[in-house]
């Protein structure tokens, strides 16, 4: 009986490549209208520091409108004279910002200030004279690059994703023999003193700064784009031509954005929370063998009125469906390692454990792991709790 | 009818880490084989993606049309063989031949106990 190879199969192919094209196309746009939003007139108001005031001629003014296939913008058309050594020159700009947006309002203030024949003031570039300014200061309109800058940073850390996740296919798909120590895919981390009996100070696999800037990431790009679509709803109401099917569609993503705005707002709360410091005995836990942890938690425990720990080994299954990837996760041992209420146990402590001997050891394939992690929760009466996780490696035992 | 084997000594088919496996790899091809190479591996099943890690390759120098070769290999120290409800990994060996990507197969158990470890969840106490 003759079949396939299994062991020439690829593990879990992957288009990254049109993932890594997806990504650069947002970085690409992210950037160029990143530098022309916010680059270059930051850049230019920066230079302009050394540019010269000169007195100018308004020749004409008057608020532009470009009509859109939704709606109209509006922008500052204004034509002026001015002389510098010498000479004369003509410029229409009025600020750094270039370009048109909504708000036909603040437009008309502005060229209500630049009537025919008023002579004002101007900046002038004195390297290159034909380059002149009405306003040099920045405008809060400027804040709009900000969106662009969104798109880029997905963007890259999108292709870094994609190019990560090509590597880790390719690993897999080579399958190289592995070294003793790496047989269970994983690598022994780093300890104090260096012996691999030693403790180790754990890290958390997010800090709350690196939370609340994931989080606010994510809100500014949900909400930016959601509120695309709210202010074209919010005009519709305003002119009298509102359009409900559109208001009711965007109800619930209106209400994601809000949730996100309160995560955020919750997040920032918990940067005042008291940090959590574990130190675990030997760094790395072996099956059948003991283990013994310390905490200790900042400002003497700051209003914890409950602290958990629990030790927890799952199973972690990585797949793509369609254009997707998800990772279901399954808990297949639970240990709890501390749970007090005691006022005096809660700011630093130490417990003992052991492993039982048949403990699955940590594995890690490109696609498929078991993970062993340190999940502590500690509860703060009247203040968003903090939840933080520490990876923990699980060795063979010695009689394994 | 083209045909290949692997058997292993005493037809064992669960091993602890690092203990020998001995066999014999025997095939009868009908078109000649360039190489025919025996190869220890795991690879996992279940609801991820599959991840097949490839950790020894035993080449089986100027095969013939019909042959047969015995083999000794040395287990590495895992991955242990584990059944979860997400993820199993499986440990096999396997003769292939090419060209043509022919290919006979056994699968073997690698752990400890030399029982394949199940995952079940469970609570357990300080």
């Amino acid at each position: 009986m003759v079949t396939q190879p299994l062991s020439s199969r690829r593990g879990g192919s992957f288009p990254s490549g049109c993932l890594v094209l997806f990504f650069a196309v947002f970085f690409l746009v992210g950037l160029a209208a990143f530098y022309f939003a916010a680059l270059r007139p930051v850049m230019e108001y920066l230079a302009s520091r050394s540019w010269q005031e000169t007195t100018c001629t308004v020749l004409s003014s008057q608020v532009g409108t470009h009509s859109g296939s939704e709606s109209a913008t509006y922008s500052v058309d204004v034509v002026y004279t001015y002389n510098f050594e010498g000479r004369a020159y003509q410029s229409d700009r009025y600020g750094f910002l270039g370009g048109s947006s909504s708000g036909r309002e603040g437009k008309e203030e502005i060229v209500a200030r630049y009537p025919p024949g008023a002579r004002v003031s101007c900046w002038v570039d004195p390297v290159h004279p034909e380059q002149a300014v009405l306003s040099r200061e920045p405008s809060a309109e400027w804040l709009i690059g900000l969106v662009p800058f969104v798109f880029l940073l997905l963007g890259g850390a999108g292709i870094v994703w994609s190019v990560r996740k090509r590597w880790g296919a390719r690993a897999a798909a080579t399958a190289l023999p592995m070294a003793p120590a790496e047989a269970f895919g994983v690598q022994a981390p780093a300890v104090l003193g260096g012996a691999a009996g030693g403790s180790l100070e754990l890290k958390p696999y997010a800090t709350p700064w690196a939370k609340l800037l994931g989080l606010i990431l994510l809100a500014l790009f949900w909400n930016g784009i959601v509120s695309v679509f709210v202010w074209q709803v919010a005009k519709g109401w305003r002119t009298g031509g509102p359009d409900g099917c559109l208001t009711l569609f965007l109800i619930p993503f209106v209400l994601i954005g809000l949730g996100l705005i309160f995560a955020v707002g919750r997040q920032f709360l918990i940067l005042f929370n008291p940090r959590l410091h574990l130190t675990l005995t030997p760094g790395t836990l072996a099956a059948g063998e003991s283990g013994y942890l310390q905490w200790s938690l900042g400002s003497r425990g700051g209003g914890v009125k409950r602290l958990t720990i629990i030790l927890e080994g799952r199973e972690e299954a990585r797949y793509q469906r369609g254009t997707n990837t998800y990772t279901d996760k399954l808990v297949f041992a639970t240990l709890t390692l501390v749970d007090t209420g005691q006022e005096l146990e809660i700011p630093s402590g130490s417990t003992s454990f052991a492993l039982p001997a048949d403990s699955m050891p940590s594995f890690t394939a490109p696609h498929n792991k078991i993970r062993w992690a340190l999940k502590a929760h500690c509860d703060i009466a009247g203040w968003p709790d903090s939840d933080d996780e520490y990876e923990v490696l699980v060795r063979p035992g010695r009689g394994a | 009818m083209e045909r290949i084997q692997i058997e292993t000594r005493d037809g064992a088919t669960a091993f602890a880490p690092g203990e020998v496996v001995e066999g014999t790899a025997s095939w009868q091809l009908d078109k000649p084989a360039r190489t025919v190479e025996l190869r220890l591996f795991w690879y996992t099943q279940g609801k991820g993606d599959q991840d097949v890690g490839v950790v020894l390759t035993v080449p089986f120098p100027e095969p013939a049309l019909q042959d047969r070769r015995s083999f000794h290999v040395v287990l590495p120290q895992g991955p242990y063989s584990f059944s979860g409800k997400l993820i199993s990994l499986l440990w096999a060996l396997e003769v292939v031949a090419e060209p043509g990507s022919r290919a006979g197969r056994i699968e073997i158990v690698v752990s400890p106990s030399r029982r394949e470890i199940v995952l079940q969840p469970h609570f357990l106490v300080v």
